[in-house]
């Protein structure tokens, strides 16, 4: 209930759809584990531009899986930008854009 | 917890407090005493740690590895840049590599920078202003930040944290003026396939090939005249006409457009504002996150997002990045483009 209520407060749930299907679920980790190999921070620009940032995550075709629930979402809220922690679906599919990034950095 | 894990997240914390004590003088002396194991130990991420084997060693032409001749050749506050010995297989010779190295919020960072022909020059006089320049930016954010609010010149490139720059590369007015002009043209490409089921540059050949057949011999003399030709060829001829058609059918062009625009003015007016709306524009570089509040983002010739954008009024930027303190600056009016650093991009050892 309390994580209903969070993601309604950010109105991420309209974006992220949770999903129970373990067959996905197995092509997505096989598919994610070609392209990088283990989790890692994925970054998804959701339909209304606010950022969802998915700490120990692996992505693929759009479908997130994390172990660990967490993220965070980056809004802009009357003019300012606010961040909050909420906590996900194990297993979800968003309604956004995944940012990616060959290069990694310093 | 357990003892064990208690013990361990002891000795973490120990290594962090260490770590984050530990000042880049104290760092230089570690390297000219070659304390490696020590060295490592101060660098959390994998790759940095693989940097600094690459530092104190090197593979030569029988892929055996050896000590490399690792000097330090600058030295103030802010960084350490450390010259090393290594070997070309492609080249068949020895040269030289630099890393700069560097702590940010209590972390310390590693950078080789590309290399060029004044690694080879023992004497070369190294200053921070190279250095700068080799990793591609101008000063820090802090320096050109007054209570958050980035100032920066047009074409400066200012680091805002690790390897992570800003440029501003264009004026506000003349950043918007090419927008309008770009989204007027992405308009104009659907426009013209949806009356000529055909793209601009094959309207444009047809309008050519169509009016090569009106070129009068009067038109093509005048050409002739405004060339100084003395003599006129067939091939000259030939050419005229082309040149004629082309310029007869570049204009009809724009006269299609002015049509088209005028037609269907409240498209363009609806396309126009929904895209120029500012809104908050997200940017990854590398493992660097980026949100600016109200930002047009800017999308290049195939229509991808590019990471360059049009602060409209002033914006907030937030940068996020797990190693680093998450920034707040604020942002002028203008146009900007997120980067990384150059760096040196290489798979040899």
């Amino acid at each position: 209930m309390q994580k209903v209520e969070v993601l309604r407060r950010f109105e991420i749930e309209k974006f992220v759809e949770e999903v129970e299907d373990s067959e996905i679920l197995e092509r997505v980790k096989k598919l994610s584990r070609f392209a990088t190999g283990s989790p890692e921070t994925v970054v998804i620009n959701l339909e209304d531009n606010s950022l969802l940032i998915v700490k120990n995550a692996i992505e693929a075709m759009d479908y997130i899986y994390t172990q660990s629930q967490e993220a965070i979402v980056v809004t802009t809220v009357n003019g300012k930008l606010e961040s909050q922690n909420v906590r996900v679906p194990e297993f979800f599919r968003v309604k956004g854009t995944v940012l990616r990034s060959p290069v990694l950095g310093d | 917890m357990n003892e064990l894990e208690k013990l361990a997240q002891e000795l973490e914390n120990e290594l962090k407090r260490e770590k984050n004590q530990l000042s880049l003088s104290e760092l230089a002396e570690l390297i000219k005493n070659r304390k490696i194991a020590k060295i490592k130990e101060l660098f959390d991420d994998e790759r940095h740690r693989q940097n600094i084997d690459k530092i104190f060693y090197y593979y030569d032409k029988k892929g055996r590895k050896q000590v490399a001749n690792a000097q330090i050749v600058f030295r103030d506050e802010e960084y350490i840049a450390v010259r090393t010995e290594k070997y070309s297989i492609n080249r068949k010779d020895y040269y030289h590599a630099v890393f700069v190295i560097g702590k940010e919020d209590g972390n310390f960072w590693i950078h080789r920078l590309e290399w060029d022909s004044n690694f080879e020059n023992d004497n070369f006089l190294w200053t921070k202003e190279y250095i700068r320049k080799k990793m591609g930016f101008q000063t820090d954010a802090e320096y050109v930040s007054i209570e958050g609010l980035l100032q920066i010149e047009l074409n400066e490139t200012v680091r805002l944290q690790g390897d992570l720059c800003i440029t501003k590369t264009g004026d506000f007015k003349s950043a918007c003026d090419s927008l309008r002009v770009e989204i007027e043209r992405r308009v104009f490409k659907d426009l013209i396939y949806d009356e000529f089921n055909s793209s601009e540059y094959s309207l444009l050949r047809k309008l050519t090939d169509e009016l090569k057949k009106e070129v009068t011999e009067e038109e093509i003399l005048e050409y002739k005249e405004e060339q100084g030709w003395k003599r006129l060829t067939e091939k000259r001829k030939k050419l005229a006409r082309d040149m004629i058609a082309s310029r007869k059918a570049s204009q009809k062009l724009s006269q299609i457009k002015a049509e088209l625009k005028q037609k269907y003015r409240d498209r363009f007016e609806k396309v126009l504002e929904k895209e120029l709306t500012p809104r908050q524009c997200n940017f990854v570089l590398g493992n660097h996150i980026v949100a600016v509040d109200k930002a047009i983002q800017l999308r290049d010739v195939l229509n991808n997002p590019t990471n360059s954008f049009i602060v409209v009024e002033e914006a907030e930027m937030w940068v996020i990045h797990q190693e680093h303190r998450n920034k707040r600056y604020k942002l002028e009016k203008g146009q900007y483009r997120l980067d990384l650093l150059r760096r040196h991009i290489t798979d040899r050892r």
